[in-house]
């Protein structure tokens, strides 16, 4: 569960109006993949991940950034209930797809350097620390299924 | 000890040529005290740390920002030797100053951060990932004297 003041509320929107939410996906889920290179693991079907250029334009990457950060939207929109939200989600990523949930909070992180990469000056303090909130408590919730 | 290629070092060394070491030393300290609060307690007497403009306009929290980045400076000069170049500085930090070490990790993830706002385009994923080592780098050198 999420508690952001009606400022962050604001903030949050505002930044989230100005992401195009497919590219910023792709965007994120590459970095991801050339910042920390043994996330790379998990994607193996994926085919060229050989140079950050190979990853960045890989298609499957992009499709699958995609999906991620949709699926972070959601999340956005049930900041109250993170945890029921992320369930199904979370049991996959322990039972089948044998993630680290330390990777969910590095994914948080490369998100939030992505929304401010695109949106500079207008990636405020204020946004920040509200995303910052955002993406931790997406980070537990999508740990919280793991046993 | 971080090993970094000479690629990587080459792209810190490349956006370090253009970083506004006093803006950006200011912008990172006080975003970190925005984003994560009770990092204020090593700063009681900065004066107005109320809000986030208050903190982000504190002349206090700008000066010392310029100073830490300044001090990030000298890590840029000597990547090869980090925990030699911060030696006196984790002791400070540990045996005056009293500072959780998770404390630089966080500050380094802000500085990315702010670059990345900064920079744009330029901050590619690369440089992303040199930048990341880096400041990975520094946060271990400030814990490694820690007892």
């Amino acid at each position: 569960m999420v508690h952001l003041s009606g400022e962050e509320k604001a903030a949050v929107a505002a930044v989230w109006s100005k992401v195009n939410v497919d590219n910023a996906g792709a965007e994120a889920l590459g970095r991801l993949l050339v910042v920390y290179p043994w996330t790379q693991r998990f994607f193996d079907s994926f085919g060229d991940l050989s140079s950050a250029d190979a990853i960045m334009n890989n298609p499957k990457v992009k499709a699958h950034g995609k999906k991620v950060l949709h699926s972070f939207d959601d999340g956005l929109h049930h900041l109250d209930n993170l945890k029921a939200t992320y369930a199904s989600l979370s049991e996959l990523h322990c039972d089948k797809l044998h993630v680290d949930p330390e990777n969910f909070r590095l994914l948080g992180n490369v998100i939030v350097v992505v929304l401010s990469r695109n949106l500079g000056k207008d990636f405020t303090p204020v946004a920040q620390a509200a995303f910052q909130k955002v993406v931790s408590g997406v980070a537990t919730a999508l740990g919280h299924k793991y046993h | 000890m971080v090993h970094l290629t000479s690629e990587e070092k080459a792209l810190i060394n490349g956006l370090w040529s253009k970083v506004n070491v006093e803006e950006t030393g200011g912008e990172a300290l006080g975003r970190l005290l925005v984003v994560y609060p009770w990092t204020q307690r090593f700063f009681d007497s900065f004066g107005n740390m109320s809000s986030p403009s208050a903190i982000m306009g504190n002349p206090r929290v700008k000066a010392h920002g310029k100073k830490v980045l300044t001090s990030f400076g000298e890590a840029v000069k000597n990547m090869d030797n980090l925990k030699t170049t911060f030696a006196k500085l984790s002791e400070l930090h540990c045996d005056k100053l009293h500072v959780d070490p998770e404390n630089f990790r966080l500050l380094g993830n802000v500085l990315l951060i702010v670059l990345s706002s900064h920079f744009g385009k330029d901050f590619t994923p690369e440089v992303q990932a040199a930048w990341q080592k880096l400041v990975a780098g520094v946060a271990t050198a400030l814990a490694h004297k820690y007892h």
